[in-house]
């Protein structure tokens, strides 16, 4: 920090150090890919290397804005680097590759609002799909190549938009920096946030909508205040059409000011405004929910009911529906300890906050019920932070931390702030404690196998792409055509509805194609199913035989309620998946080392050609 | 920059982007500049008060972003292809809406001097104590009085904030992501495949096998693995079509054909073509009656 201080001008310190850094966090890489040693300690010593001084600097009083501004830039920047690595050339990640696939199928087609195989409901969220296929289109770049322009503009608009946020709020550009670096902080940001995912927009999206928001309700003339509504309602109507559960956080934090709006001063033209931009936002979601995507409720429905119903069994006499943390995780001590260590820090910043605001009578009607809202909504991290002992829970408390880490970061900033004027010695204290809480936190949020590579692996969504899984897609594609009905297990299912472009199903309750590779030799295939495969002209089956072979990596096979045994064992048997050689029904037109794919021929199932089967 | 100087950049360059073939930088680099004032535009036509740089950039940026799906949403319902020049021509329609609103309806915006040097409260680098002594709306982000300079100096330092992060990020990030991309990595696993090829690729019921048999094309890949010699081997139901051939199979991909006797009977039989552990079945039928010759004479199949 003396460095910064004055001895070496800042910008090239940081330069240095991002560079070094970024050095780190490529031999971190390289470790983990040759196996070669533990790459964690690298990886966060890379990152720290140049996220330290950059906080420290952002976070010092005597800085122009225009350098804080540059460095808060250069910490979204550098911040993105880890996911950019991770994957620079394509997708990688389980979303990633149904997003891709959305987007390469607008530039293809031109068209929006095509269902989507590997995540069904995205084709009903266009936003960020539209925004990546109108890019490429226009710039005449790949998919990729634009999705990622978006992706770190949208990356650097959450660290920036934060910052407005707070200035707006608190009224310091020294709290503001800190908030930016608070709420990046939480377990989404580094991994998740920057997927090529329909969350990693729309998070900017609700936040510009905040600030947007609460300069509405600021505003004392009638021309500036309906300004600023019309952009709260388009950046509102953008979110929307970007994302479903981001659009349900919006209308939830909208709801939460003008409630508190309306408790202190209900009849205040804030409040009025607040419940009309609420009301306004609230009908756009129901309309998208009820004409566009009617199908949403359903999507999200599983995650919410199986979640309570797996935390009631968890507070229940046999403790049923409870996870293990970091279960057969290969992360090191010191990060599970840091990730068990961030909710009490969290905790005690949420306490001083409480009583920073209790004492604070500073701030217009409007600031003073936002701080409020922001406290409320920064206290849900702890219930779902419980949530993640739950199996289905796991995920949406995860994915809830991107939102109430920002009433967090909002809401703590202006005490580090304080605690940094009045004791200055504190300052060296608090830099390892972001530390902790930045280890803490991604440790908790993201499985290494997405954060590091590694040697190939069966059964990962992150090495799903394998040159035999893409030979086979690609031969499928080349000769039988695109938009195939296929039937496929969950990884084989990735590469071929994104790189074969096919519409695999991977099975579902109502749908149980896993019953197809469940079936022993010899015994009947359930009847129902195969009417409906054949009634919905699916006409392809993959089969790769490593099922029988090696338990998947992520301890799923199809999908993650399926009726299979995960235990240390291979859930099928060669048996069981080398059944379809011998069925009248199947024809083997492709085989490679693991991996065949039938062409279903229910006309023989009907004529029964060989009897026995199925 | 003037509303007109903004149009007056904007139509070229998207006229650019929808006619010339793309430039590999320079295109993205427009199609982003033109984002940009697209959202420039939304916040000159709705935003009323002074704003600090940082919010005026993000706020740009995001309605510039968020105008590509707004254009893509009216040509779909437009019942229009959602491809480069559609979504050109939407933007330059809504570049215009915009435009003359602002130039009709608030010709003072966007003329110089730029809105927050205008009235903007500048404040001291010391934390606000009280709301209630300020304006409603706060321009704390713009900074200090005794950074404050000249229009000139204080735009310059704004560019240079968000331009050396950003050509640092690119010069050090767009390096790393060249190396790494470049730098040898373990090899991947393996393969070969034997897959029907030609007619055959397209078998969807049995097939009716002429008295001379059939020929059946191939196609066999392979990757990763040493050169070999594997045999290739017909099966018709239980038994060899013949003894197997050598074939050898090396990295790349190669075509193959392969003949199928006519079965001696017209009943359906499994026809598996191997080679080495990969292979193919498909189903088919001799030009036979449907009957199974035994020794007691021919029974139905």
């Amino acid at each position: 920090m003396t460095l910064i201080s004055g001895k070496l001008p800042g910008t090239v310190v940081l330069a240095v150090a991002g560079a070094a850094g970024t050095t780190l966090i490529v031999t971190s890489y390289r470790l983990a890919e040759w196996q070669h040693g533990s790459p964690f300690p690298l990886f966060w010593l890379g990152l720290l290397l140049f996220a330290m001084p950059a906080i420290a600097w952002a976070g010092r009083r005597d800085v122009s804005p225009s350098v804080r501004l540059g460095v808060l830039i250069g910490y979204a920047a550098f911040t993105y680097l880890p996911k950019l690595l991770r994957n620079p050339a394509g997708p990688l990640y389980h979303d990633e590759f149904a997003h891709w696939r959305q987007s390469q199928e607008i530039l293809v087609d031109g068209r929006l609002f095509e269902a989507n195989p590997i995540v069904r409901v995205i084709g009903d969220f266009p936003g960020l799909h539209a925004t990546v296929a109108s890019i490429a289109a226009l710039a005449g770049i790949s998919v990729w190549q634009a999705a990622l322009i978006v992706l770190v503009l949208a990356h650097v608009l959450v660290v920036l938009g934060v910052a407005v946020l707070a200035a707006d709020l608190w009224g310091d550009p020294r709290v503001a920096a800190v908030a930016a670096v608070i709420y990046s902080l939480n377990s989404s940001f580094l991994f998740f946030d920057t997927q090529f995912g329909y969350e990693s927009l729309a998070v900017p999206l609700l936040i510009w909508t905040l600030v947007t928001l609460l300069r509405a309700l600021r505003a004392v003339v009638m021309p500036v205040r309906l300004g600023w509504s019309a952009l709260t309602v388009l950046l509102a109507g953008a979110t929307i059409a970007t994302h479903h559960l981001t659009a349900l956080w919006l209308i939830g934090i909208m709801l939460l000011i003008s409630t508190v709006l309306t408790v202190r001063s209900c009849k205040a033209a804030a409040t009025v405004t607040a419940w009309t931009l609420t009301g306004a936002t609230a009908a756009l979601v129901a309309a998208w929910l009820i004409w566009v995507s009617p199908r949403t409720a359903g999507y999200l429905d599983p995650y919410f009911g199986q979640s309570l119903d797996q935390a009631a069994g968890m507070a229940g006499k046999h403790g049923s529906g409870s996870r293990q943390l970091f279960s057969q995780s290969i992360a090191p001590w010191w990060e599970r300890a840091a990730a068990f260590v961030a909710p009490p820090i969290a905790l005690a910043g949420m306490a001083l906050a409480v009583f920073r605001l209790w004492r604070d009578r500073s701030g217009g009607l409007v600031d003073r019920s936002a701080r409020l809202s922001l406290l409320i909504l920064g206290s849900l991290y702890f219930p779902a932070a419980l949530l993640i002992l739950t199996p289905s829970g796991a995920e949406g408390a995860r994915r809830s931390w991107a939102f109430s880490y920002l009433g967090i970061a909002l809401v703590v900033a202006p005490v580090v702030g304080a605690l940094l004027d009045r004791f200055r010695f504190i300052s060296g204290g608090l830099l390892p404690l972001t530390a902790i809480l930045l280890v803490g936190n991604v440790a908790a949020g993201m499985n290494p196998s997405y954060r590091f590579p590694g040697p190939p692996a069966f059964g990962s969504d992150t090495r799903a792409a394998s040159p035999e899984m893409l030979a086979a897609a690609a031969w499928l594609r080349r000769t039988q055509g695109r938009d195939l009905r296929i039937v496929a297990d969950r990884y084989s299912g990735l590469i071929f509805g994104s790189y074969g472009q096919q519409d695999p199903v991977t099975g579902s309750g109502a749908f149980p194609t896993y019953d197809l590779y469940l079936a022993q030799p010899g015994r009947p295939i359930s009847r129902p199913l195969l009417s409906q495969l054949q009634s919905w002209r699916f006409g392809y089956l993959v089969v790769d035989r490593r099922m029988a072979l090696e338990v998947p990596d992520i301890k799923i096979y199809f999908e993650t309620n399926e009726p299979i045994p995960h235990d240390d064992r291979p859930a099928f048997t060669l048996a069981q998946l080398t059944k379809f050689d011998s069925l009248p029904w199947t024809i083997k037109i492709y085989d490679s080392s693991n991996v065949a794919i039938y062409r279903f021929d229910f006309g023989s199932l009907r004529a029964g050609a060989f009897g026995g089967t199925p | 920059m003037k509303t007109a100087h903004l149009l007056g950049f904007t139509y070229p360059v998207l006229a650019v982007l929808a006619f010339a073939p793309a430039v590999p930088v320079l295109s993205p680099v427009l199609c982003l500049a033109t984002v940009l004032a697209v959202g420039v535009l939304w916040i000159r036509a709705l935003v009323r008060e002074p704003l600090t740089p940082v919010a005026r950039l993000g706020l740009s940026v995001v309605a510039g972003l968020i105008s590509l799906p707004l254009t893509a949403l009216v040509l779909y319902v437009m019942g229009l292809r959602i491809e480069g020049r559609g979504v050109a021509a939407g933007l330059a329609v809504l570049a215009t809406v915009l435009g003359s609103y602002v130039l009709v309806c608030r010709p003072q915006v966007g003329a110089e001097p730029e809105p927050q040097e205008s009235s903007e409260p500048q404040e001291s680098s010391e934390p606000r104590e009280s709301h209630q002594s300020h304006k409603p709306h706060p321009g704390h982000w713009v900074g200090r009085v005794e950074h404050g300079g000249t229009t000139k100096t204080r735009r310059l330092s704004t560019i240079a904030a968000v331009g050396v992060p950003a050509l640092l990020a690119l010069l050090i990030g767009g390096a790393a992501t060249v190396v790494y991309q470049r730098l040898p990595h373990p090899a991947e696993p393996g393969y070969t495949s034997l897959a029907l090829a030609g007619w055959a690729a397209g078998i969807a019921r049995p097939v009716a096998i002429p008295p001379a048999g059939l020929e059946v094309p191939l196609e066999v890949s392979s990757a990763g693995e040493p050169a070999q010699t594997a045999d290739l081997q017909v099966r018709i139901g239980e038994r060899a079509a013949g003894p197997g051939m050598p074939v050898a199979v090396a990295a790349g991909t190669r075509a193959l054909r392969v003949h199928i006797p006519a079965p001696a009977d017209g009943c359906l039989h499994p026809i598996r073509i191997s080679l080495g552990p990969a292979s193919t079945v498909f189903y088919g039928r001799g030009p036979f009656p449907a009957r199974i010759l035994t020794r007691r004479g021919p029974v139905p199949c």
